[in-house]
Formats: structure tokens, sequence, C-alpha cells
């Protein structure tokens, strides 16, 4: 097999190109051409019906075998790294967390007679309970393949009546929302993607803000207007605001509370709580049983709730899901 | 039939059986890596961008002509399979391709140092460009966040993985070729 032919034929080919155009230069116009209409194009289209939208779930369907496989021979060495960890732990941290746990237990029991109450009272003045949802546990079988998004794969999609924008929480809260679906696969996009944003309350004195995303991981608080009580330590939920996200789900809790000198509202940091940052298995929520609140699938039409991100100051202290472009 | 196999990249002429089997073998290799651990092989938020270390293959290779082809079909692999918006790596990886295949062809026989230095500048270039391109069409990161916790660590990642790949990529173009020379074959570039 002859496999490469020689210098002659090279030079004379050099010298055959037309003068002042690199090799490959109308190729190259042709392929940023592509690319720009189709930057443009997704963006542009819808996301359920559009074309490259619906192309990108194609690829996610056929790619989620690979993803899985990949997750397989990659666990023994994530399993052996949290053996580390566990193995770590010192005498006193092992103690402290026996405390805890004592603690929460009792926390928990307590919580349980409040629940009844709560079930009893109900039950009198006819109300559904808020916490009443219809869920589908999901396996996390990958996460996001590139370093822009913080995105995960789940083994479950519209065969399984999921839809996008549905929320998506593990044992310790919210963690995102179906962002892309496929018939067997979907991903979803975390709470703490720059590019999302969930409204959000402050438990203990219910003033409402947007929990947003940042580089970095870690969750902030914005537009808590500087009369509203926050400090460091409490636990932030959903506000329930458009929607969306069923109210009450846990979120984090403050980790640090600024205040500019001429600043209108707060500069909160929120951690989610650590545990809830491995994700094994998750659930989505595909329905709310609140009174009024319709399946989740027909909410999907007001639009990921990381649009909010881009609504208005005042509209986001209104709380309300701001519709964007997209829609 | 003929047609499609002679094909014509840059200052070469060949036919696509030319191309030795151990870059179709690392160009799968790549395309397998990018699919099943892409997104599991992690330094700080950062993945390996398999797909540019394909689309360097090509262009340090066979030339600018090569680099488009393959950078634009590689970034529409990467597009397919990221949740960031779509044609934006392919934007980026066929002008990466252009600009790496300039140079000279045959890189990893020549020169293996040239091939790493250009690695280098390319995983630096790539994720620069890539952030620009994405912040432009509308992707919300402060030029602080993006160049502490996405273009360094991407940048490092996409650099060692360079270096593996292309030492490994010319170890086994050296195996290959001198097997070959072993059955009669001769090589020249």
């Amino acid at each position: 097999m002859k496999l490469f032919q020689g210098s002659s034929q090279v030079s004379l080919h050099k010298e055959s190109r037309r003068p002042g155009f690199m090799p490959g230069t109308r190729l190259l116009c042709l392929c940023i051409a592509i690319s720009l209409i189709s930057i443009q194009l997704y963006a542009k289209e819808s996301e359920e019906t559009g074309l490259l939208h619906r192309l990108k779930a194609v690829a996610t369907e056929l790619n989620a075998p690979f993803v899985y496989v990949g997750n397989l021979v990659t666990s023994p060495i994530r399993g052996a790294s949290k053996l580390g960890d566990m193995s770590s732990a010192s005498p006193s941290r092992i103690k402290e967390l026996e405390e805890q746990n004592t603690a929460l237990r009792r926390a928990v029991e307590e919580l349980e007679e409040y629940k009844q109450e709560a079930l009893r009272l109900q039950s009198l003045l006819e109300i559904q309970s808020s916490y009443q949802l219809t869920s589908q546990a999901a396996r996390v079988i990958g996460s996001s393949q590139d370093s822009w998004s913080r995105t995960i794969m789940i083994n479950k999609g519209s065969a399984e009546g999921f839809a996008l924008g549905m929320p998506v929480m593990n044992a310790y809260g919210l963690i995102g929302q179906i962002e892309k679906l496929a018939t067997h696969s979907s991903t979803v996009r975390l709470i703490s993607d720059e590019n999302s944003g969930v409204s959000a309350m402050v438990q203990s004195s219910r003033a409402e803000g947007i929990v947003r995303g940042s580089a970095d991981g870690s969750l902030r608080l914005d537009y808590i207007p500087v009369d509203a009580q926050v400090k460091k330590g409490d636990v932030i939920v959903t506000s329930g605001m458009g929607g969306v996200y069923p109210k009450g789900l846990p979120i984090g809790e403050v980790v640090s509370v600024q205040k500019s000198s001429a600043a209108l509202h707060y500069n909160i940091r929120v951690k989610p709580p650590k545990a809830a940052m491995s994700y094994e298995e998750v659930l989505v929520i595909t329905q709310l049983n609140e009174p009024g609140n319709q399946p989740l699938a027909s909410v999907q039409q007001q639009g990921l709730d990381e649009q909010m991100a881009t609504s208005s100051t005042q509209d986001a202290q209104e709380g309300e899901v701001v519709p964007s472009d997209k829609e | 039939m003929s047609a499609i196999n002679q094909l014509s990249f840059s200052h070469t002429r060949f036919s696509l059986s030319s191309i030795p089997l151990s870059l179709w073998a690392f160009s799968l290799l790549m395309i397998v890596a990018h699919t099943t651990l892409g997104s599991q092989i992690v330094f700080g938020d950062a993945r390996v961008n398999f797909m540019l270390i394909l689309t360097l293959l090509w262009a340090f290779s066979y030339g600018s002509r090569a680099g488009v082809c393959v950078g634009f079909l590689a970034g529409l692999i990467y597009d397919l399979g990221s949740s960031t918006n779509f044609g934006v790596m392919m934007l980026c990886l066929s002008l990466l391709g252009f600009f790496a295949g300039m140079r000279q062809i045959m890189l990893f026989k020549e020169d293996i140092r040239l091939a790493l230095i250009g690695g280098v500048l390319a995983s630096a270039v790539l994720e620069a460009l890539f952030g620009i391109v994405l912040i432009a069409t509308g992707f919300k990161a402060s030029l602080l966040s993006f160049v502490l916790y996405k273009f360094l660590p991407s940048t490092f990642l996409d650099l060692v993985f360079c270096v593996i790949c292309f030492f490994a990529y010319t170890f086994f173009l050296g195996r290959q070729e001198s097997s070959a020379s072993y059955k009669g074959v001769r090589y020249r570039s």
C-alpha cells in the first residue's frame, strides 16, 4: 500500500495554488457561515419543536448509553475516593456527627407530631397539603460534557411522562430543572449553573428574592431588600412563585450577608447542603398537587425558570416568572 | 467512489487510504473518550475537550483543509452533547483547525516539540475563543469568574491531555511506520 506520495507532488501542488488564498479558506468560510446560522437558528427556534433542539435530543438519546458506560467504568474510582474521605474522618468529627444525628432524630420525632397536627387541621379546613407532590425517581447517569454548564443526565425522559421545565430534587432539596428532553433520558440544569434562577425566599423572614448559580458553584440570593431580616444560617426555600417549583423546597442556607453602603439589596451567599452535591438518584416532580395547580407538563409552556435570570429587578422582587424571548 | 477517495488536503494530495491507521484509531478513540469519559474527567469544573485534540491531530498531520473539516465535525459532535449554544464549538474548532494546519504538515513526524507547543497555544486559544463567543451570544459570566473557574482549569486539563495524546500518537505512528518499513513500504514526508 502506498502511504505517502512523495515531495514532488507536494511542491507541484504548492505552485498550482491561487496566490493570496490559504488552502481551505473557502471551506473555512463555509463552515463559519454554517456555524453562525446554527447559532442564530438555535437561539431563535422553539425548544420543543425546533430542528436543532430535536437534533440535540436525538443525540442525547444516542449518547446516553455511552455516558452510562463511562459512569460505570469510573464508578470504582469515585467509590474509592469516597472511601478515602470516610476513612479520613477524625474521631471527634464522628462524635460530632453522632450528636448531630441524635438531635436530628429528636427533631424529626417532634416534626412528625407537628405534621400529624397539621394534617388534622388541614382535613378540618379541607385544604390539601402543599407537599403532596407527584414525582418519579430517576438515576443520574452522567454530568455535563463541557466546562461551561452544570448539568446532569438522568435515565428517564418523555416516555416516562417527563416534560421540559419539570423541577428535580434529591433528598436534600431542589437541585434543578429539566432542560433537555429525549425519549429515555433527560438533561437537568442544576441550580448552581450560572444561567439558572429560582424564585426563593428566606424561610424565617419570608423575604423573597432569586437564587442564582455562580461560576464557583456557590449560590447567591439576589434582590433581598436591605430592610429585610436575613442572617447567617437562615434557610432558603423555594417561594413557589410562578408555579414551576413547588413552595417550600429547601435550597440551602445563608453563609454570608453583605451590604454595600448605598445598595438597595443585600449581597447574600447561599450554600447548598454538602451531601446535596453528590447526585446519584433524583426525584422529578411531575405534578404539583396544590389547589388550582395544573400538571407540570402544561406549566412547561411558561419556560425554564432559568430565564428568570434575565428578568428585571422589579419583576424579580414581585416574584413572578418573567417570560423571556425564548418562550 | 474514486473521487471521494481522492481528497485534496492543504499542501498535499493524498488518498483516504493513505491516512495511517493510527490516525483513524486515535480519531475513534477521541470520539469514544469524549462520549464516555468526557463528563467524568473533571478538574475543578473543567472537562477535557477531546474534540480539540482530535482536530489538532488532523490539522497538524494534514494541514488547514483537514483541520477545518475535522474541526467542524468535531465541533458538531461536541455541540450535540453539550448544554451550551449549538454551533459555538463548531465555529471555534473550524477556526482553530484552519490556523493550526497553517504551520506545516506532518508535524508529528517532523518535530513533536512544535506539535506540543502548538497544542499548548491551541488549548488556551480555544478556551478563550469559546468563552468569548459564548459570552457574546448571551452566556452570563463575569470576566474574573471566566478566567478563574473556566479558562484556567479548562486550559490546564486540555493541555495535559494534549501532551499525553500527542506522545501516544507519535509513539504509535512511529511503531506503525517501522512495522510498514519492515514490510517494504517506504515513507517520506
